[in-house]
């Protein structure tokens, strides 16, 4: 990325699943959502077997916990969802 | 007629569709049951579950997009959870069997709210296997209101606290007539009844329109009907400062209302609350009465159908069809059920998407805060 330099905040989190079924079906469900301020931020899902990696990458701590934040309140519904439906 | 059954799977005589709405307040989710067939009088669609949860703020507070996405993603799942075993009452592992999509608001609508919706969206279609369908919030109003009401071929009003058009149908299209230059109808009774502080619950309308029948002196407001096309700041401007006035017991003219003839003090009498609500209901609901007559004249309708939240208001139910009568035409409308948002028109105009072959992506399902009617290609109706 071009813009790698700028953005010199990072934070990663480990999220494991029950199994690689639901990482993968969490990593699809929070990949489609665009970041708003694309040259502020970035972030990545990938899944490793059961365990789903979201990296962010920001120009601030500001944006990154923002981010987060959001992320982990999606995460909640993705979780909801497994536990009440599979 | 277009053949709504070019899909269907061996031995398959039903179709189910859930429908998730959230593109405001309200989370609604529902879910409905179409027969194979076309869908006519004798075969109408079923609607076998129609749960609604509204996120209502304190008297004096419109509603924020966070704190509105937080109430949809503390309902979601429960919501969907009910409307399951109300629609199937068996056991949630088999249930979703029978679905055969799951439908979501795409947009208009606010952008917080809409995801936190989706991601329930997304979790569930690919748990299940079944493919998702993105729906434009309008269409599912229009769609809902033809079917409960059989309305064939409507010039369509559309007014709720975030959109108010006047819309007829054409090759495939939804087309917009007319609309609002600023702010939407329910916007505009929403923060006036903030003005006056009074209570969200059930709806801040519906308390507005409590308050009118008490009213009995008409204030003049501005009136603004431009063309096809209408605009509300400026009046919610101009009551907002009579109601403060009022408040704040100033003097103005325009807070006297004189009974008598012979112009004395006694026969003045002092414009209250009630009178406030009464002519501001009033004005807009002349204001949309002469737009759909006009759009009426102009595609040679006699149908009106009346959609979306502020549709419930019985004054503008009235009015309206006091105009259509005089132009021996008909009127449609229905209940709170279906005006308000709700996830079973989703599931509808979801469904009607899916008979005809359309599905979105998980890459496509992002939701859009702006998405107008007549984008839609209309498929399923070829008339």
């Amino acid at each position: 990325m071009s813009k790698e330099g700028e953005f010199t905040h990072t934070l990663e989190f480990k999220v494991p699943f029950l199994n690689s079924k639901q990482a993968t079906i969490a990593c699809k469900s929070l990949n489609p959502d665009p970041i708003l301020k694309p040259n502020e931020l970035e972030v990545s899902y990938v899944n490793e077997n059961e365990v789903l990696i979201i990296k962010f990458t920001g120009s601030s701590d500001r944006v990154i916990r923002v981010a987060a934040n959001n992320v982990i309140e999606n995460l909640k519904t993705v979780i909801e969802c497994f536990e009440v439906f599979d | 007629m277009v053949n709504l059954d070019q899909y269907l799977k061996p031995n398959q005589t039903e179709y189910y569709a859930l429908g998730l709405e959230g593109s405001a307040n309200k989370l609604g989710i529902g879910i409905i049951k179409h027969n194979i067939g076309q869908l006519t009088t004798l075969n109408k669609a079923e609607v076998l579950s129609n749960v609604r949860d509204t996120y209502i703020t304190p008297a004096g507070e419109g509603f924020l997009p966070r704190d509105t996405a937080r109430h949809h993603r503390n309902w979601v799942v429960r919501l969907i959870k009910e409307a399951l075993n109300e629609a199937f009452g068996c056991g949630l592992h088999d249930s979703f069997k029978k679905l055969d999509c799951i439908c979501f608001t795409q947009g208009p609508g606010m952008g917080a709210p809409l995801q936190s919706v989706v991601i329930a969206a997304r979790t569930l279609s690919q748990l299940w296997g079944i493919p998702m369908i993105g729906v434009n919030h309008c269409i599912g109003h229009i769609e809902m209101g033809r079917e409960i009401t059989n309305a064939m071929n409507p010039v369509v009003l559309y007014v709720s606290g975030g959109n108010t058009q006047i819309i007829a149908y054409s090759r495939q299209r939804y087309r917009i007539f007319g609309e609002t230059l600023d702010i939407a109808i329910g916007n505009c009774l929403d923060r006036f009844a903030r003005v006056l502080k009074i209570s969200n619950y059930p709806s801040p309308g519906y308390n507005i329109e409590q308050l009118a029948k008490k009213g009995k002196n008409f204030i003049e407001l501005p009136y603004t009907v431009k063309g096809m096309d209408l605009s509300m700041s400026g009046i919610l401007e101009f009551i907002e400062s009579l109601a403060n006035d009022l408040f704040n017991g100033k003097k103005n003219k325009l807070l006297i209302a004189k009974n008598g003839t012979n112009g004395t003090n006694e026969d003045e009498e002092k414009i209250t609350i009630e009178d406030l609500c009464f002519s501001l209901q009033e004005c807009l609901y002349a204001m949309l009465v002469e737009i759909t007559e006009r759009a009426m004249a102009h595609v040679n309708a006699n149908q009106v159908l009346i959609v979306g939240g502020v549709g419930c208001n019985e004054r503008l139910q009235e009015m309206m069809k006091i105009m259509v009568l005089d132009r021996n035409g008909s009127i449609f409308a229905t209940d709170e059920r279906f005006c308000i948002d709700n996830g079973i028109m989703i599931a509808h105009a979801g469904l009607l998407s899916y008979r005809m072959g359309d599905f979105t992506e998980l890459s496509e399902s992002v939701c859009t805060q702006k998405f107008r009617t007549d984008e839609v290609l209309v498929k399923w109706r070829d008339d």
